[in-house]
């Protein structure tokens, strides 16, 4: 009995795993706007900074951050691939864009180009 | 007046399709206004995402809390029972409008029953990217023994 289950196990889990063929997660998002910038901050856990991909062209702003599968855990705690996409007012500027991973957690920072910027107009008389 | 039976009202098939495809426009329309289709966050069904693992010399836990401190955490071990507790705290920062909040703030506890005896002295938890790793050595009584065969 014992051994048919191994063996079902075996056949399922033990494929190769390529990174294009990670499970893909919606993660949690949040999204936060000020004056100068929208926050995008999302939970990203156990992703290197190397393997986040954020992606801004035409309007659509894609994040997308990978977990390095550990040999040791591959079965206890699949490797996942988080992935969002948000359209993005026209109000951002492309060239500056940033982003920070921290504690698992990124945040991209979308700043507002200055035409778009609120101003106050100082009243003379 | 006499009326063919066939004749339907001068009801047109091209027309009646048309109808019906303004009916599925409409149906459309109303569950994109009620953000059904929506892609929805898949928060972990139980949080934090756990995997335990044995690598005969120790038992180790991986637990994903992305955006927990670590003096958020608090992990005991007690009678053969890990359990994991904490909080992750959200907060909006400071002067900013909010559109949209999906990462819920939370406290969890969870606990596991070790299959084994473990030295919690030389128990190690390192906070990484986000993910807790946390190592407990198995008792010694517990450790696998290699047994040298001398010929004589």
């Amino acid at each position: 009995m014992s051994t048919t289950k191994e063996m079902v196990q075996r056949e399922t889990t033990d494929k190769p795993q390529r990174l294009s063929e990670l499970p893909t997660v919606i993660p949690p998002v949040d999204i936060f706007e000020n004056d100068d910038e929208i926050m995008v901050v999302a939970d990203f856990p156990g992703v290197d900074p190397d393997k986040v991909d954020v992606h801004l062209e035409g309007g659509q702003i894609d994040i997308e951050g990978r977990q390095s599968p550990a040999t040791e855990q591959a079965q206890a705690l699949p490797a996942l691939m988080f992935a969002r996409s948000f359209r993005v007012p026209e109000t951002v500027n492309p060239e500056g864009v940033t982003a920070e991973l921290k504690n698992g957690v990124l945040r991209v920072h979308l700043k507002k180009s200055e035409a778009a910027k609120p101003r106050r107009i100082k009243v003379s008389g | 007046m006499l009326t063919r039976w066939y004749d339907w009202g001068g009801l047109d098939w091209d027309r009646s399709f048309e109808e019906l495809e303004a009916l599925r426009r409409e149906v459309t329309r109303l569950f994109n206004e009620t953000g059904l289709d929506r892609p929805r966050s898949q928060m972990p069904a139980a949080f934090p995402r756990i995997g335990l693992f044995d690598t005969k010399e120790e038992l180790v836990l991986r637990a994903e809390l992305p955006g927990v401190n670590e003096q958020d955490l608090d992990i005991t071990v007690e009678e053969g029972t890990l359990g994991l507790r904490g909080k992750r705290k959200v907060e909006v920062p400071k002067g900013y409008a909010v559109h949209r909040q999906e990462r819920a703030e939370t406290t969890f506890a969870r606990s596991f029953a070790l299959p084994c005896k473990v030295d919690a002295d030389k128990a190690q938890a390192n906070l990484k990217n986000g993910v807790l790793t946390l190592r407990l050595p198995k008792s010694a009584e517990v450790q696998p023994r290699q047994i040298t065969v001398k010929s004589s």
